[in-house]
C-alpha cells in the first residue's frame, strides 16, 4: 500500500525537481522575474507539503528553508544574487540526492546538514529592511500552525458552515432537483493516520462522482496534496438518489474514513441565495434560468474563482496549482506494460494484414469474380485502418525529446563552468517525438557526446579570441524527424578534430600500424574516434571520462539499431549525427533472398543499395571490397555467414545492400532484392536465446518465418578477415 | 503419478514413446520450417504457429537417430515447456492411452539414458518410454 503512495510522491517528486531546475536557470538570467520567483517558491512548498506527508522529514526541512529563502526574496529583502543562485543549485542537488535515496533504499541516508546550514546562514545573513530574520525555522512552523487554527476557529465562530455556493454551482442544484435528485452536504473526517490526503480525497470524490453527481468538494482534492489539512475533514455538495442514512453508510465504509455524515440540503436554500446572487451580479430575471445565456462565461468563472477564494480550508497558494492541474486533467497515466502489450497486439494485426493483403492478391490472379474484388477492397480499408491503428498507438509511446533535452541546459551550465568555457546552448526541436525506451536508450550515449563537445571540441575563451572567433562558442542540439526516423545532431564551433593527430595517436597508442594509418583518407582518420581505447584528450579530465567514450557511445546506438556519423572540420567544428528508428518493437526492414532464404535487413542499418558490374568488386589483401563514390567498402557473403556454399555464378550484375552501424559500413552481396516491408520483430524465443547474428525473427505475408539480420555482429565478422 | 493418467503415445523408428497429455498444446502436421544458423544440431529452426514462433527439435536427432525424409505421417507435437512452447519432431503418432502399468526406468532404456524417463508403461504392444520433458529438452 505504502509503495502505491510512493510511486505518486516520486512522479511529483521528479517532476518538481525538473521544474526547478529550469527555473532556477531562468532566475539565473533574469533576476527580476516575479513569476519566476513565485513558480520556483510554489515548487518547494509543494515539495514541502507532499515530503512531510510522507514522512521525509530531512526533505521537509530542506524545502522548507528553500521556501522560506524564496519568501524572503519574494518580499524583496533579499536580491538575486550569483551566490543564491549557486546556493539553490546545490539545494536542487542535495535534493536530487535524496530522491536517489529515497529510489534504492526508501529511507534518506545523505547528509544535508551543510546544505541546511548555507541556506540558513543565507537567510539570516544581511536582512534588509530591519526585519531580523533569525528566526529558526521552529518558529516560522508554529506561527503558520497558529495562523491555520486561528483562522479556521474564527469560521467556526463566525457561524460558517458550508462553503458559499457560487452561482453556477446554484444553477447545477436547481438542475439536479428538477431531476427529482435530492441534495445532501456529506461531510467526511479522513482518519488520522491516511496517508497523502489528497488521494485519499481523490478516491472518496470519485466514489461520490459514481453513485451520484458531486456538485462542490471542499477542499477540491487536487488543493490537498500540496500541504496536508490540520482537520481531516472533507465537504462535498451531493446530488443523488440515495436517503441521506443510506448515503452516510456508504461513505463511512470507504477507505480511511473515519466518518461521516449527509445532511440534506432544502430546495429553498438553493432558490433562496441564488435570488440574491442573481441580484447582484446576473439578470434581474432568476426565475426562467436566462442566466446560462446572459451571463457571459468570463463572468460565470469570476464568480466561480470567488467562491474558491472564500472556501476556509483551501490554502491560498494552492489556487494557480491546482489551476494548472485541472487543465491538464485530459491526460492519464498509463503504465508502459500496458502500451508494450497493446503494440505487441497491433504486431499481430500488422502480420496477419500482410497476409490477407498476399491472399488477396494471388485470388485476384486466379480468380475473376466480384467477391474477389471485394475482397480486396476490404483488404485495403483494413490494411489503412490497422496502419493508422499502428500509427496511434506508437504515438501514444512517444514522448517529446525535450524530456530529455531538459536536462541538458542545467547540466551544460556546470561544465562550462567547471571548464572555464563560455558557450551558448542552442537547442532545437525540442517537440521531436520519439519512443519512450529510445529517450531512455539514447540519454546516456547523448550526454556522453555533449561532455565530449564542451570538454574537447570547444576551446577556452582566449584560444577562440585568438583564432579570431568569439569567445563564446556555440553548442547546438538538434532533433528533428527525417524520412521516419528521428536524427540528433551535436554541433559545436570549436576546434574540430585533425585528422593528422587522430592518425599518429591511433599509432601511437597500437591500435592501428603505421601503414594502415597512412593508407587512412581523412575521414577514416577521424572515424577513428570510435575505436576502442581511443582518445585524444591530453589529459584524462574527469568530464569526458577515461577514454571509453567513443566507442561506448557507438555501440549503445549500434544496439539501439541507429547510426553515427561525425563530420569535423579543422578549426570550424564538429557535428555528430545520430540517427535512430522511431520506435524498437516495428521496424521497416529490406527482405533479401540468399540461397532461397528470406532474410531481412533492417532499414535503419542500410545506407545504401546499389547494383554493380560484378567486375567491379576488387580484391584488397584477400577481402574483397568495392569503390563507391570514393569510399571503399569491405564486400561480406551473406552465405559465408550463414555457413552455405553459393557463389556469384557468372552474374553480371551484383545487389550489394550497403549497411552501416554507428560509423562502419559493410557491402552484403545478395541473391535478390524483394522489397521492404513493416515488420514486427519477435523474439526466436527463451528456448533457442540468442543467436549471434540474429536479431529475431518476422512472421511473412505467407506466413513463413523469416530472420532479420543483426547488423552490427556482421561487421566483427568481416574485420576478422 | 496415478496409472490412470492420460498419455499420448507417438514413435520414432520402432519405438514407442509418451508424453502426459496435459503437457502437449497441440499435435499438428509438419510445417516449413526457417532454419536458424549456428544453433545446436537438433533444433531444426522455427515454425509460424498462428502468429507465434515456435522453435522446433527433432526427437531422431535428440535420440542419437539418423534423420529420414519427412513423410505423411510425420508431426510435430506442440508441448508447453516452462514459459517457452516448443515443437517436436515425430515420426509418426498413434494414439491417446493410459498405461496399467508403469514401472521405474532402470539405468538405461534402449540405449538411452535413464533419466530421460519419467516411467517406462508396459503395454500389449510393448514398452513405452515415458518422456521426461525436462530433461529431454535441456540436452546439450
Amino acid at each position: 500500500m505504502l509503495s502505491e503512495y510512493k510511486e505518486v510522491f516520486l512522479e511529483e517528486l521528479d517532476e518538481q525537481l525538473q521544474l526547478m531546475d529550469e527555473v532556477i536557470m531562468q532566475l539565473e538570467r533574469d533576476c527580476e522575474s516575479r513569476e519566476v520567483i513565485q513558480s520556483l517558491f510554489r515548487a518547494a512548498h509543494t515539495l514541502k507539503g507532499s515530503s512531510a506527508a510522507m514522512g521525509f522529514e530531512e526533505m521537509k526541512r530542506l524545502t522548507h528553508r528553500m521556501e522560506h529563502l524564496l519568501d524572503l526574496v519574494r518580499s524583496k529583502e533579499k536580491t538575486v544574487t550569483p551566490p543564491l543562485i549557486d546556493l539553490l543549485f546545490r539545494a536542487l542537488d542535495s535534493l536530487k540526492l535524496m530522491k536517489e535515496d529515497i529510489v534504492t533504499q526508501d529511507c534518506i541516508t545523505v547528509d544535508v546538514s551543510a546544505c541546511l546550514q548555507a541556506l540558513e546562514r543565507f537567510g539570516s545573513e544581511e536582512a534588509g529592511g530591519g526585519v531580523p530574520v533569525t528566526a529558526p525555522s521552529a518558529e516560522q512552523d508554529a506561527g503558520r500552525t497558529a495562523y491555520g487554527t486561528s483562522a479556521a476557529a474564527a469560521a467556526a465562530a463566525s457561524g460558517f458552515k458550508w462553503p458559499e455556493l457560487s452561482l453556477s454551482i446554484r444553477l447545477h442544484m436547481k438542475n439536479a432537483i428538477g431531476q427529482g435528485l435530492r441534495l445532501y452536504w456529506v461531510s467526511v473526517r479522513l482518519s488520522p493516520d491516511c496517508f497523502i490526503q489528497g488521494a485519499r480525497a481523490y478516491v472518496i470524490q470519485t466514489m461520490l462522482a459514481e453513485w451520484g453527481e458531486v456538485l462542490l468538494a471542499a477542499p477540491d482534492y487536487e488543493s490537498i496534496g500540496e500541504s496536508g489539512m490540520e482537520t481531516p475533514e472533507l465537504t462535498y455538495l451531493y446530488a443523488g438518489t440515495q436517503e441521506s442514512s443510506e448515503l452516510a453508510a456508504m461513505t463511512a465504509n470507504l477507505a480511511d474514513v473515519a466518518g461521516a455524515d449527509a445532511e440534506p440540503v432544502s430546495p429553498e436554500e438553493a432558490e433562496m441565495d441564488y435570488r440574491a446572487h442573481g441580484d447582484e451580479e446576473a439578470s434581474p430575471e432568476p426565475e426562467r434560468e436566462p442566466v446560462l445565456v446572459l451571463v457571459p462565461p468570463a463572468a460565470e468563472t469570476a464568480a466561480a474563482a470567488e467562491s474558491l477564494i472564500r472556501q476556509p480550508a483551501s490554502p491560498p497558494t494552492a489556487q494557480q496549482p491546482a489551476a494548472a492541474v485541472k487543465s491538464k486533467a485530459q491526460t492519464i497515466r498509463v503504465s508502459v506494460e500496458r502500451l508494450d502489450d497493446l503494440m505487441n497486439l497491433v504486431g499481430e494485426l500488422v502480420i496477419d494484414q500482410t497476409r490477407i493483403q498476399q491472399v488477396a492478391r494471388t485470388q485476384r490472379r486466379r480468380f475473376q469474380d466480384d467477391s474477389v474484388g471485394e475482397l480486396g477492397h476490404i483488404a485495403d480499408h483494413l490494411s489503412r485502418i490497422i496502419g493508422d491503428l499502428q500509427e496511434s498507438v506508437m504515438k501514444a509511446r512517444m514522448l517529446p525529446i525535450e524530456q530529455l533535452m531538459g536536462r541538458f541546459p542545467r547540466m551544460i551550465r556546470d561544465l562550462s563552468r567547471d571548464l572555464g568555457k563560455e558557450l551558448e546552448l542552442v537547442m532545437e526541436g525540442q517537440d521531436t517525438e520519439l519512443d519512450r525506451t529510445l529517450i531512455e536508450e539514447i540519454a546516456d550515449p547523448l550526454i556522453h557526446l555533449i561532455r565530449n563537445a564542451v570538454d574537447h571540441g570547444l576551446e577556452l575563451p582566449e584560444v577562440r579570441e585568438r583564432a579570431g572567433k568569439s569567445r563564446q562558442g556555440i553548442l547546438r542540439i538538434k532533433a528533428a524527424h527525417e524520412d521516419n526516423q528521428v536524427v540528433i545532431y551535436v554541433e559545436d564551433d570549436g576546434a574540430g578534430i585533425d585528422p593528422a593527430k587522430m592518425r599518429s595517436s591511433a599509432v601511437g597508442k597500437g591500435i592501428i600500424s603505421q601503414e594502415e594509418a597512412d593508407a587512412l583518407g581523412d575521414r577514416e582518420a577521424i572515424d577513428l574516434i570510435f575505436r576502442p581505447g581511443f582518445s585524444t584528450a591530453q589529459r584524462v579530465s574527469d568530464v569526458s571520462g577515461r577514454g571509453v567514450g567513443m566507442d561506448i557511445v557507438a555501440s549503445h546506438i549500434e544496439k539501439l539499431n541507429g547510426m553515427i556519423d561525425i563530420r569535423s572540420e579543422l578549426g570550424r567544428g564538429t557535428s555528430f549525427k545520430i540517427k535512430l528508428p522511431l520506435t524498437l518493437a516495428i521496424i521497416v526492414g529490406l527482405l533479401v533472398k540468399c540461397n532461397g532464404q528470406t532474410l531481412i535487413v533492417p532499414m535503419s542499418n542500410i545506407a545504401e543499395i546499389v547494383r554493380v558490374p560484378a567486375e567491379e568488386i576488387r580484391s584488397v589483401r584477400g577481402q574483397p571490397v568495392v569503390l563507391i563514390r570514393n569510399q571503399v567498402i569491405p564486400v561480406a557473403d551473406i552465405r559465408d555467414r550463414f555457413g552455405v556454399s553459393g557463389t556469384n555464378d557468372g552474374r553480371k550484375h551484383i545487389p550489394l545492400v550497403i549497411i552501416g552501424s554507428a560509423e562502419k559500413r559493410l557491402a552484403l552481396t545478395v541473391d535478390e532484392l524483394i522489397g521492404n516491408q513493416e515488420i514486427v520483430i519477435k523474439s526466436l524465443g527463451a528456448y533457442i536465446g540468442k543467436v549471434e547474428g540474429i536479431a529475431g525473427a518476422t512472421i511473412l505475408g505467407d506466413g513463413s518465418v523469416a530472420l532479420i539480420l543483426e547488423v552490427s555482429s556482421l561487421f566483427g565478422k568481416a574485420a576478422v578477415r | 503419478m496415478t496409472a490412470q493418467e492420460q498419455y499420448v503415445e507417438f514413435g520414432i523408428e520402432r519405438e514407442q514413446y509418451a508424453i502426459r497429455i496435459q503437457d502437449i498444446h497441440e499435435i499438428i502436421k509438419m510445417q516449413d520450417i526457417t532454419h536458424i544458423p549456428g544453433v545446436m544440431p537438433y533444433v531444426k529452426g522455427v515454425i509460424n504457429l498462428r502468429g507465434k514462433i515456435v522453435p522446433v527439435l527433432s526427437l531422431r536427432d535428440l535420440f542419437g537417430m539418423e534423420e529420414q525424409p519427412y513423410t505423411k505421417q510425420t508431426r510435430i507435437v506442440v508441448v508447453n515447456h516452462a514459459v517457452d512452447t516448443v515443437g517436436i519432431i515425430v515420426d509418426r503418432v498413434s494414439k491417446v492411452t493410459t498405461f496399467n502399468d508403469i514401472q521405474a526406468p532402470q539405468g538405461r532404456f534402449g540405449g538411452l539414458d535413464g533419466r530421460l524417463f519419467t516411467g517406462i508403461g508396459l503395454t500389449s504392444g510393448g514398452l513405452v518410454g515415458i518422456l521426461q520433458l525436462e530433461e529431454v529438452l535441456l540436452q546439450d
